[in-house]
């Protein structure tokens, strides 16, 4: 046993540590992968992301009166109607939606919303009403309830070194993993092997030994199967940030034909309390820039009409600037579906207004769950009333 | 189970493990529990923190500022309290509080209000629990976190009412209807924070109106309240149950539970008196609980801390590594705490604990400082994420010592570090392993092998 094999440990402990990808780029044309089937990347803005700057309502003078410092200047918009904009730094995803790939969902939230960070996301990822604690995530449930095509925790990763309680389920999990290539070093030592192999030969009477050993000799093949995929996958285009090498790893998998379902990124902090407008554009810029690099790298590998795209953060914010050139946390907010299976795509429902407001923020008029009920029913093909515990309103987007 | 399996299998659950030379150092299991009980009887608050909360109105800008200061302070609270969770002094006061901050499982973004929160749950740990949730449910911080802070006469929010019957006393489901809940969120009303951020009761937006709660009418006050929910048995039964899960198996065993809990219910909530009867039962010490539960990353922490003698807080690795393991103490994922068991493993973090051993080897490990352990959500555009190596420091003379006169090496191993039985452990292997090793770096490699085995995740 060689010493130096063990300080691969670095490969978990540090989330930024990059390894410049050395596999050789093959020809993308070559990757087939059409029998991977349908996935969805989830891309969480944490923090809260403030959605009047992104999706700006720019002939509303309302909007320009409460908020002198941060609006989005009027000839500056990217204009997709009379009524509705882009923020300027997301060209890109105005190019995917003047391709008809992207569908904005307004005032998506939840009745009796909470403004905390925390137990907002939590109830977006556990699915819960406001006054419900759940301890398992919607993917996690899928998970559980899809166990017979799930029987891999590969089926859903998260692209980082900790879970979130979105991915945890009952009886099942998902993987966390910010570069699986580098996760799998540290399952290749001989005595790691070992362990793995006669746990996959053995039964043990021990239940929590057997529980153990049966989790590892999957988890072991899991990582094995990704690492492969990634390496088998290419990229050709640039990414810069955090998401977009978040998002070239996704892709790698994606055009490597991994039978993921599901990807979970996180961008951000999106909370933006003081000198907003620098700082927010910037994180637009990269999720505009990064989704756009992403949706051309998997249409190279012949995987664009496999995937759905979904942004989402945990609230909005206020509709007035606040007095640091920022916004406060907020209520509803947009959420984004952007994809080749997008049905009837552009602005799904009218913006919240901003005169008929709950408290000073906008009303929200879709359930979250509502948009996870469409995407898993119309996209993954699963029934949903098991995994979000009631039945939501279709959507009719997918 | 003989008498150094006994002592181990009590330290393991009760003091945060065993190292190879502890269980030798009682004359019998009795003894054990008789010291580490009188050990603990010991309250000594933990107060890495300066508390500002004196006497100055505590304002907006001094919020601000506290606010800001408080995500390094969470970390220096987060590695004090796992540097005290290592000390000899009193490890079984520290399990049981670890125990309350999963039961009241509470964050908050001001880390001196978690500290004081801390130190309410180590003065209750082994107390009464009537005192302790009567003192919990006025915390600062659980005032704010469970929103009692906004709980008015004119708009009511039930959310401290609700969890308190949910996950504290009576369990979910268990003899209480959505009624109750709203008449005693108007028994809570005026229960808020004072502008020094302590606890005052506020008279006038106190809702003094008769309420029916539980069948019975009156003008209820929250303790009152706790009253009523101390004065159903079924909150002895709910915590004597989660009390067997945590200590004894994560099957539970509803026979057991019920006895504990009535017994619990009898003695007016004695914590210490539930503690040593569990602790001193045959039922405990049966062969069948041997590596019943799978050790909380807490666990994992603590005890390679204790074994190699890791002086230095090492507090940006020890909290990366909590969160990658999926337990950040004064980080709970939800009021309803960590949900433990099986939960701890997924397949990431049962890769980690499975290399987790080979940090101890002096080899350097790049982790990320700032931003990393951090709440994910704060404003951290202005400050830049950057890598450092960290080396940490073990101490393996002790364990050379120890294990240099052992003849047999490999079970001697064995039954320090695992603790169910070893026949899933592939013995030959193992052994082909050792012998390729130079002599001199036997124990080492010894060490390190058997804590990769799965086997080593279970207490």
């Amino acid at each position: 046993m060689e010493r130096r094999d063990f300080l691969k440990l670095s490969a978990l402990a540090s989330a930024s540590a990059y390894i410049p990808n050395v596999m050789s780029a093959s020809n993308p044309f070559l990757q087939q992968a059409a029998s991977a089937g349908k996935a969805v990347v989830v891309i969480q803005l944490s923090g809260g992301n403030d959605g009047l700057n992104m999706i700006v309502p720019y002939r509303n003078d309302i909007y320009y009166k409460v908020r002198p410092r941060l609006a989005v200047v009027k000839n500056e918009v990217i204009r997709l109607t009379d009524e509705v904009g882009l923020n300027p730094k997301m060209t890109q995803l105005q190019s995917l939606y003047d391709r008809g790939m992207v569908s904005i969902i307004n005032g998506v939230g939840y009745p009796d919303p909470n403004k905390s960070h925390f137990r907002s996301m939590e109830i977006w990822h556990t699915a819960s009403d406001s006054n419900q604690v759940l301890q398992t995530g919607w993917i996690g449930r899928f998970l559980d309830e899809q166990c017979n095509t799930c029987a891999f925790p590969y089926t859903a990763i998260e692209l980082d070194d900790a879970m979130s309680m979105v991915m945890r389920g009952e009886v099942k999990s998902g993987l966390a993993s910010t570069d699986p290539k580098k996760l799998v070093e540290l399952t290749k030592h001989p005595f790691f092997q070992h362990i793995v192999k006669a746990s996959d030969e053995h039964h043990h009477h021990h239940p929590q030994v057997e529980f153990l050993r049966e989790t590892l000799v999957q988890t072991s093949s899991s990582i094995d199967y990704l690492a492969e995929k990634q390496a088998k996958g290419t990229n050709n285009e640039l990414y810069d940030s955090k998401l977009g090498k978040q998002l070239k790893t996704a892709a790698r998998l994606i055009n490597g034909g991994s039978e993921t379902k599901l990807y979970y990124l996180r961008h951000g902090s999106f909370d933006t309390h003081a000198n907003q407008r620098g700082g927010h554009d910037r994180l637009l810029e990269q999720l505009s820039n990064g989704i756009g690099t992403f949706m051309s790298d998997i249409q190279k590998g012949g995987r664009s009409e496999d995937v759905m795209v979904m942004v989402f953060s945990e609230f909005g914010r206020r509709v007035k600037q606040n007095g640091a050139g920022g916004t406060d946390h907020g209520k509803a907010n947009n959420v984004l579906l952007i994809g080749k299976g997008v049905k009837n795509a552009g602005i799904y429902n009218k913006m919240s207004s901003l005169t008929d407001l709950d408290d000073g923020d906008l009303k929200y008029h879709v359930d979250f769950r509502s948009v996870y009920k469409t995407v898993l029913e119309n996209w993954l093909h699963v029934p949903s009333e098991g995994i979000l515990k009631k039945d939501f309103t279709d959507l009719g987007i997918l | 189970m003989d008498k150094n399996q006994q002592i181990q299998h009590f330290l393991n659950r009760a003091c945060f493990g065993a190292r190879p030379w502890d269980a030798q150092r009682y004359k019998s299991i009795e003894d054990c529990i008789g010291k580490e009980f009188g050990k603990a009887r010991k309250f000594k608050k933990l107060t890495p923190l300066v508390d500002i909360r004196s006497n100055k109105r505590v304002g907006v800008l001094r919020a601000v500022l506290q606010l800001l200061k408080s995500r390094s302070d969470i970390l220096e609270l987060n590695a004090a309290w796992l540097q005290r969770m290592t000390s000899n002094a009193a490890p079984l006061r520290e399990r049981m509080t670890l125990f309350w901050h999963d039961h009241f499982a509470t964050a908050s973004p001001f880390a001196v209000l978690m500290q004081a929160q801390n130190n309410t749950l180590r003065k209750h740990a082994l107390g009464n629990f009537r005192e302790l949730l009567h003192a919990v449910a006025k915390d600062p911080a659980m005032i704010m976190y469970l929103n009692n802070q906004q709980n008015t006469k004119r708009a009511p929010n039930e959310n401290f009412a609700r969890e308190v019957m949910e996950l504290f006393t009576l369990g979910e489901g268990n003899g209480y209807t959505e009624k109750d809940i709203k008449e005693a969120a108007r028994a809570f009303t005026g229960w808020r924070l004072n502008d020094n951020a302590f606890f005052e009761f506020d008279e006038k937006k106190h809702d003094n109106r008769e309420k029916t709660i539980f069948g019975r009418t009156g003008s209820f006050k929250g303790e009152e309240v706790l009253d009523m929910l101390l004065d159903n048995p079924q909150t002895a039964n709910y915590i004597a149950g989660k009390v067997y899960r945590y200590f004894v198996n994560e099957t539970p065993d509803e026979t057991i539970a019920k006895a504990l809990g009535d017994r619990f219910f009898a003695s007016n909530y004695d914590i210490e008196d539930l503690m040593l009867t569990l602790f001193s039962s045959s039922w405990f010490y049966e062969d069948n609980q041997q590596g019943a539960i799978i050790k909380s990353p807490v666990d994992l922490l603590v005890f390679y801390k204790k074994l190699f003698n890791v002086r230095k807080p090492y507090k940006e690795l020890f909290g990366k590594m909590q969160k990658v393991l999926g337990q950040v103490l004064f980080r709970p994922p939800n009021v309803a705490g960590w949900k433990g068991g099986r939960a701890w493993i997924d397949s990431t973090s049962l890769v980690l604990r499975m290399n987790m051993p080979l940090m101890f080897f002096g080899s350097p490990i790049d982790i990320e400082t700032a931003g990393e352990f951090d709440l994910e959500m704060t404003i951290d555009k202005k400050r830049r994420r950057k890598l450092e190596s960290v080396r940490v420091e073990a101490d393996w003379k002790k364990l050379e010592q120890h294990y240099k006169k052992e003849k047999d090496l490999i079970p001697a191993l064995l039954n320090d570090f695992i603790s169910c039985n070893h026949e899933s452990i592939d013995l030959d292997y193992f052994k082909q392993q050792l012998s390729e090793t130079a002599s001199e770096e036997q124990i080492k490699w010894g060490i390190t092998r058997v804590m990769s085995y799965p086997e080593f995740q279970l207490k």
